[in-house]
């Protein structure tokens, strides 16, 4: 090794902490450049990752007549786009644990912005949906729940048909997407105007006939990084390559339109000629039941009157019947008198009666014993008859016997001689035969059977006789029979004439008797009936008293029957007169139905009438092919980027600078401190180069290290914690952290190149000399008077120490700005970090406690009636929680001016009332500006507004809001957060041309705690026609949180700041030392102490400190505004003074920094060798 | 009992292994209002006991005593006050403050010590009246070097401590310079101890003591010491 190279290494070991406080310099230099400048780039990086793997559109298509599944396909085929696909989108309610939101509603992406799911898993049937986190905290519902969208009434929409199929959707996961990485969620036409989360519907859900946007990614542009120009360049020539056929899709797209809107208007025109039929018939219908009532009311006042009389009638038969009863009561008393008298008549007929009958009794029974002993004579001769009569009745039966024998004995007498002629015929035959017969034998049997013949005829003759003489018998039996039998019959004659009398005698008898009979059954039927007759009376006389028992009870009913029959009458004469005034109502409400109606037919009859003007006027579709500028997270995430860019652009380069500045003076230090060496070498015979090879090592090696550290930290820690303060405020993947070739070689390069040009400017200064000159100690720099000795007064009046003090100052110039300026510039890094972080909370503070001074906001919802904003008012007038309130309209409106267009909200108010809930003044942080009056001259518009559109008091803007609208600045008020412009109702008016209605309140409540506007808003809930109401403590703390999370970002700043501002106060107490060594070694002889030697260096560093403070101050400001507004977003203003603190705590810091460097120095001071810093000359 | 007495003072330096005994066990004395020349080769440990005499540096072992304070028992803070109250040094570079005027650099001195000389007085005493108001570059060296000793003076010390008082002075300047060292030294009855390698010196001193290697090698007596214009070297 080298004797030069060793020179150099122990070089550095001796000179460890110089060498590593240029090493940490550059680190943190190259660090705070690399990691600053790298941040932008890393994020714009990581958002292109993250848009091209969820293939984010590169176009979007728009059209005021919405898209259609042609106008996509029409785009497809077109060269220069690779894919896309229309998407159905609305606006809607969700409504979900007892909240309100106005959701945008979307169908699922499939292609293009795809989204991811966070939560939750997707959708696993078209009741499931995806929703929004901030949907998730706004309704304050869970994965799972179910959530109900409605959809608001458009008022100019033509299409009445329900666009959803259905109105209940249950959460299945929380979803990201690509195109809401920001907490924006757009503007929406319903609710308050802005969309509160955004919620993936599945594309069944929508019955839609065309989309609400049609996304496309363009070829060429995945390959692209988002954000730079030559994709900027490409979409911007793909759109302007779209123009014309975007007017070819405009004029299709329009003449359907028309085509449908006449179509349609037709069909209103017809359903309202329809409506006005029905109108009529129904009032018709109305009138005829007018007539019906008041037909009814005749029948009904007739009816009356008949009552009346029917009462007056019913009165009468009262009466009557009352006279009746008390007849009838006497009648019956004289009929149960007569009654009785009969029945005693009655009585006495039937004992003579019974007398009599007992007389004939008597005279019957004597008849009947004479009648016995008739009938006793007749029988006797009866009985002779009959004995008569049966003998001759035994004879005649004889005789009868006989008669048929005598008959047969005829026949048989005839018999028998025809019997005879035959045997004798037989014979005849038989003696031929025999005569004839030759044969013996035959002749024997022929004579045999003659003889037989013979016989025969002998029998027969015998039998003839017989007879003969039976009969002669008979003959004389019936004589005799016939004269006994009429001997009988003239007996018989004689018992029939006494049986005459006496059946004469009996019939008289029986006639008697049956008479008696008679008479008794009369006798007893007599009795029968007088008990009858007693009986009947009895019965008569118990029912008579019965019925007018019941008669007096039925007039006693009939009285009380009356008396209701009056009041029924009375209440039939109220009930009349009810109905009359029933009727006169019915009356008057049919003329209102009836003015109403007209009215309503004349104002559907208008609407048709506008309707079919407007149809005429309908504009010509127009389309927007619309850039990724369009999405308000990617264009906000680009400006943010940017804005850290801008910040990373000067910032760095500052802390740089100081970094530079301190190594320079460290190395001048260092040649200056070597100059005899330099000089020893150059007389050995080194060339220059050589020679400053070792000052260039020692200032490039220090510089490399220390700036690969610093790319190192830089390219990791500042993107990754900025970055994740980011991802508070939007929705991105982790950061994809990169290093960049030319960034790291301009910083390394920046940083080597200060150092070494630095040590080589010392050394080529010092190698310019002749080695004899270097070697002689350097002659000691002039001693001068100050500027302050001429002031003789001041001058002579100051110590001696202070003189010493300010010629040491004034005398190292070169040191002097370098401390300065080191230490001003770390004091006003600290500043601008610390007033950054005041300046962010500065602006909630002020926006949120000194302008707007009210605490509640609720919104009114769905167009309440009168009576809803009564009872809401008279809540918040009873509640007792609400201290005062006011009403406002709160809308969301576009500003522009040709410089400028930004959203803003605008809001309509009472001048009076607003002076009481909103400070309104003008924009002067330290005197705090003059108030400001709202009146009807004008609008009022924020300090930022006011900057963005390039607007002052007196200059006007354009609304837009359903049209565009020319308003004039009346003044500029202070505000930090959003764009809110006020005006007064009769300025509103004047300009919109339309009715002012607020729909919201604003609400100062009585004690500001949770507790009490929880109560408050929990009373809203049960109100129809409340809507959102908003805690703005609460709005206050989401901001502040998130504004913390910033915070980080800032917080880098000051702790690399005060990195930076130790080293350099390190640093620069170093060189001093170093450089006095051999003042200070001097006055440790002359015998000062060590707190002595310490103050007659502090003494200057004091007063450096101090002036360097004084500097830092000043330039912190100037730094502070320009980072303030390079830093501030489009939406808010940040506090651009400088919080007072961020001085004191940026001063303190500094002396803090330079204490501790000083009580280092102390010690290094104390450690200096005296006899060795004397000896050596110098 | 001398006005200075060093006592078998050794004075020892370690670096790592490395033992270096600059002063090895030296006894001399040095009586009240002697002008004392310590002379002695390079490296002999001249420097050394002046050091150690004037405060700057402590010994090793031994004992050093002062006007009858034992100096080697000081600390760090008494050694300070030592050498703030008693002792006026004068280097071979001067060592002048750059930023002050000839006469605010014996103010430094004289500001801070307990019974000083006037300093313009002083400044006249050295021959600089008219020089007062120069900075320390306006001047020349032999200039220079009456400022430090005016510096030293002011301060009225006990003992006045010259370390090669004359060694970066021309001849004549030089002369100048130890002339008024032993004017001082006779007028004002200061201890006057000046170090020099230059042996030519040595006749002028009332006491000459000769070091070498650390030790007192001789100690001489001058009964009559050589005015400073006999001196020649």
């Amino acid at each position: 090794m080298k004797a030069l190279d060793k020179d150099f290494l122990r070089e550095v070991k001796n000179t460890r902490s110089r060498f590593l406080s240029i090493l940490v310099l550059a680190a943190l230099a190259v660090a705070f450049l690399s990691g600053l400048r790298s941040t932008s780039p890393d994020m714009k990086n990581t958002l292109d990752a993250y848009m091209d793997e969820n293939e984010f559109m590169d176009v979007q298509v728009l059209s005021s007549l919405g898209v259609t599944d042609d106008d996509v396909r029409a785009m497809l085929e077109r060269d220069e786009i690779v894919s896309g696909e229309g998407v159905y989108q609305l606006d809607a309610h969700a409504l979900g644990g007892g909240n309100d939101v106005v959701v945008k509603l979307w169908s699922m992406p499939k292609e293009i912005n795809r989204i991811s799911v966070k939560k939750g898993a997707w959708p696993s049937s078209p009741q499931e949906c995806l929703v929004d986190k901030k949907l998730i905290s706004d309704l304050g519902v869970e994965i799972g729940d179910s959530i109900s969208i409605v959809l608001e009434e458009g008022d100019d929409d033509e299409d009445d048909a329900p666009k959803l199929t259905r109105k209940d959707f249950v959460i299945s996961g929380v979803a990201a997407s690509p195109y809401y990485i920001s907490v924006e969620r757009g503007t929406s036409t319903i609710g308050t105007g802005s969309v509160g989360a955004f919620i993936y519907l599945d594309e069944s859900a929508f019955d839609m006939d065309y989309y609400g946007a049609a996304f496309f990614t363009v070829k060429g542009a995945k390959e692209l990084t988002a954000f730079s120009d030559e994709y900027d360049d490409l979409i911007d020539s793909v759109i302007d390559g779209l123009e014309d056929f975007a007017k070819e899709r405009e004029s299709i797209r329009y003449d359907e339109i028309v085509g449908k809107a006449n179509d349609k208007l037709d069909d209103a025109q017809s359903e309202l000629d329809d409506a006005k039929e029905e109108a009529d018939e129904e009032l018709g219908k109305a009138e005829r039941e007018l007539a019906d009532a008041r037909k009814e009311l005749a029948d009904a006042r007739r009816e009356l009157a008949d009552a009346v009389t029917e009462l007056e009638d019913a009165r009468k038969e009262l009466d009557d019947g009352w006279k009746e009863l008390a007849d009838a009561k006497q009648e019956l008393a004289d009929s149960i008198a007569d009654a009785e008298k009969e029945i005693a008549d009655a009585e006495k007929t039937l004992a003579d009666a019974l007398i009599e009958l007992q007389d004939g009794e008597k005279e019957y029974e004597d008849g009947v014993r004479e009648l016995d002993s008739g009938s006793l004579e007749l029988d006797e001769g009866r009985r002779q008859l009959r004995e008569g009569r049966a003998q001759l009745e035994a004879v005649k039966a004889q005789l009868d016997a006989f008669a048929p024998t005598a008959a047969q004995m005829e026949q048989g007498k005839l018999a028998i001689a025809a019997g005879i002629a035959q045997a004798e015929q037989g014979r005849a035959g038989y003696e031929a035969a025999l005569a004839v017969a030759t044969d013996p034998a035959i002749k024997m049997q022929i004579g045999y059977a003659i003889a037989g013949i013979d016989q025969q005829i002998n029998g027969l003759n015998a039998q003839l006789a017989e007879i003969d003489s039976g009969l002669a018998q008979y003959y004389d039996g019936l004589a005799e029979y016939e004269l006994g039998a009429a001997q009988l019959d003239k007996a018989a004659d004689r018992i029939k004439s006494g049986e005459r009398s006496l059946a004469s005698g009996e019939k008289q008898l029986r006639d008697a008797r049956k008479e008696l009979d008679d008479g008794w059954k009369e006798y007893n039927d007599g009795l029968e009936e007088l008990e009858d007759a007693r009986r009947t009376l009895a019965e008569e006389t118990e029912k008579a008293e019965k019925e007018i028992a019941d008669a007096e009870k039925e007039l006693i009913d009939g009285e009380k029957e009356y008396a209701d029959g009056v009041t029924e009458y009375q209440d039939g004469e109220k009930e009349y007169t009810d109905g009359v005034r029933e009727y006169l109502d019915g009356e008057k409400e049919y003329e209102d139905a009836k003015a109403e109606a007209d009215e309503k037919i004349a104002d559907a009859e208008e609407k048709i009438a506008d309707a079919r003007e407007k149809l005429g006027k309908i504009d010509e579709c127009s389309w927007y092919v619309l850039s990724r500028d369009s999405n308000p997270g990617y264009l906000g995430f680009g400006q943010d980027a940017d804005r850290i860019g801008r910040l990373a652009a000067v910032f760095p380069l500052l802390f740089f600078l100081v970094a530079a500045l301190v190594c320079l003076t460290t190395m001048t230090r260092m040649v200056e401190d070597e100059r005899t060496q330099i000089g020893a070498l150059k007389a050995l015979g080194y060339s220059r180069l050589a020679i400053s090879k070792k000052y260039l090592a020692y200032g490039a090696l220090p510089a490399l290290i220390g700036g690969g550290l610093g790319l190192a930290i830089g390219y990791w820690l500042f993107p990754t914690v900025i970055f994740t303060a980011y991802q508070i405020m939007y929705e991105v993947p982790s950061i994809q952290i990169r290093s960049y070739p030319a960034l790291s070689a301009f910083a390394v390069t920046a940083s080597v190149a200060c150092i070494s040009l630095a040590s080589l400017w010392g050394c080529f200064s010092s190698l310019a000399e002749v080695p004899a000159q270097l070697m002689r100690p350097r002659a000691p720099a002039a001693g001068k008077r100050v500027f302050l000795e001429y002031i003789k007064p001041l001058w002579s009046r100051m110590g001696f120490f202070k003189k010493l003090t300010a010629r040491n100052l004034f005398r190292y110039k070169k040191r002097f700005w370098m401390t300065i300026i080191g230490i001003g510039g770390c004091t006003a890094l600290i500043i601008a970090g610390f007033g950054l972080r005041s300046s962010l909370l500065a602006t909630m503070d002020r926006q949120y406690g000194d302008i707007f001074r009210y605490d509640a906001m609720l919104s009114l919802y769905g167009d309440p009636d009168e009576a809803e904003r009564a009872k809401i008012e008279d809540y918040i007038a009873s509640s007792g929680l609400v201290a005062d309130s006011m009403q406002i309209d709160v809308s969301s409106v576009s500003c522009e001016t040709e410089k400028y267009k930004v959203g803003g909200i605008l809001q309509v108010c009472e001048g009076s009332d607003i002076s009481r809930f909103a400070e309104l003044r003008e924009y002067d942080p330290h005197q705090g500006g003059a108030k400001i009056e709202l009146d009807d001259s004008g609008i009022i518009i924020g300090e930022k507004l006011s900057e963005l559109l390039g607007v002052g008091p007196g200059d006007t803007f354009v609304i837009d809001r359903d049209g565009r609208y020319r308003v004039q600045v009346s003044a500029v008020n202070e505000n930090y957060l959003g764009h809110y412009m006020y005006m007064t109702p009769a300025y509103y008016e004047y300009i919109f041309g339309e009715e002012y209605e607020p729909g919201s309140y604003l609400l100062k409540l009585a004690d500001g705690s949770k507790e009490s506007c929880d109560r408050l808003f929990e009373g809203f809930m049960k109100l129809d026609g409340a809507g959102a109401a908003t805690r703005i403590a609460d709005t206050k703390d989401t901001y502040i949180h998130s504004m913390e999370r910033v915070d980080i970002a800032v917080v880098i700043i000051i702790i690399s700041a005060a990195a930076l501002a130790i080293v350099v106060l390190y640093n620069l107490s170093n060189i001093n030392i170093t450089e006095r060594e051999r003042e200070i070694a001097t006055i440790k002889v002359l015998g000062f102490f060590d707190g002595e030697v310490s103050a007659y260096i502090y003494r200057e560093n004091v007063i450096l400190t101090i002036m360097g403070i004084a500097l830092g101050l000043v330039m912190g400001h100037w730094l502070h505004v320009y980072l303030v507004r390079s830093v501030e977003i489009e939406l808010m203003m940040f506090g651009r003074d400088t919080d007072p603190m961020s001085y004191v705590w940026a001063a303190l810091l500094t002396v803090l920094f330079s204490v501790i460097v000083n009580v280092m120095a102390h010690f290094k001071m104390k450690k200096i060798d005296m006899a060795a810093s004397l000896k050596s000359a110098e | 009992m001398s006005f200075v007495s060093f006592r078998d003072v050794s004075k020892i330096y370690k670096t790592g292994d490395v033992v270096i005994r600059a002063v090895d066990h030296i006894d001399f004395d040095i009586e009240k209002g002697e002008f004392c020349v310590i002379v002695g080769p390079s490296g002999a440990g001249k420097t050394t006991v002046l050091n150690m005499l004037g405060g700057m540096d402590s010994c090793t072992e031994g004992v050093i005593e002062v006007d009858g304070r034992r100096v080697s028992d000081m600390n760090a803070k008494g050694l300070t006050a030592y050498r703030r109250n008693d002792i006026g040094f004068v280097f071979q570079f001067y060592n002048l403050v750059g930023n002050l005027t000839a006469l605010e650099n014996v103010e430094l001195a004289s500001q801070i010590c307990k019974d000083p000389l006037d300093a313009m007085t002083v400044l006249q005493e050295v021959g600089l009246g008219e020089r007062t108001n120069n900075f320390p570059a306006q001047l020349s060296g032999g200039e220079q070097q009456r400022v430090a000793i005016a510096r030293a003076l002011a301060k009225n010390p006990k003992l006045l401590l010259c370390d090669e008082p004359t060694g970066a002075l021309d001849y004549v300047t030089g002369k100048q310079i130890l002339r008024l060292l032993q004017n001082t030294c006779r007028e004002k009855g200061v201890t006057v101890v000046v170090i020099t390698h230059n042996s030519a010196i040595a006749p002028m001193a009332d006491r000459v003591i000769r070091i070498k290697n650390g030790r007192a090698s001789e100690i001489v007596i001058n009964e009559h010491p050589a005015d400073v214009s006999d001196i020649e070297w």
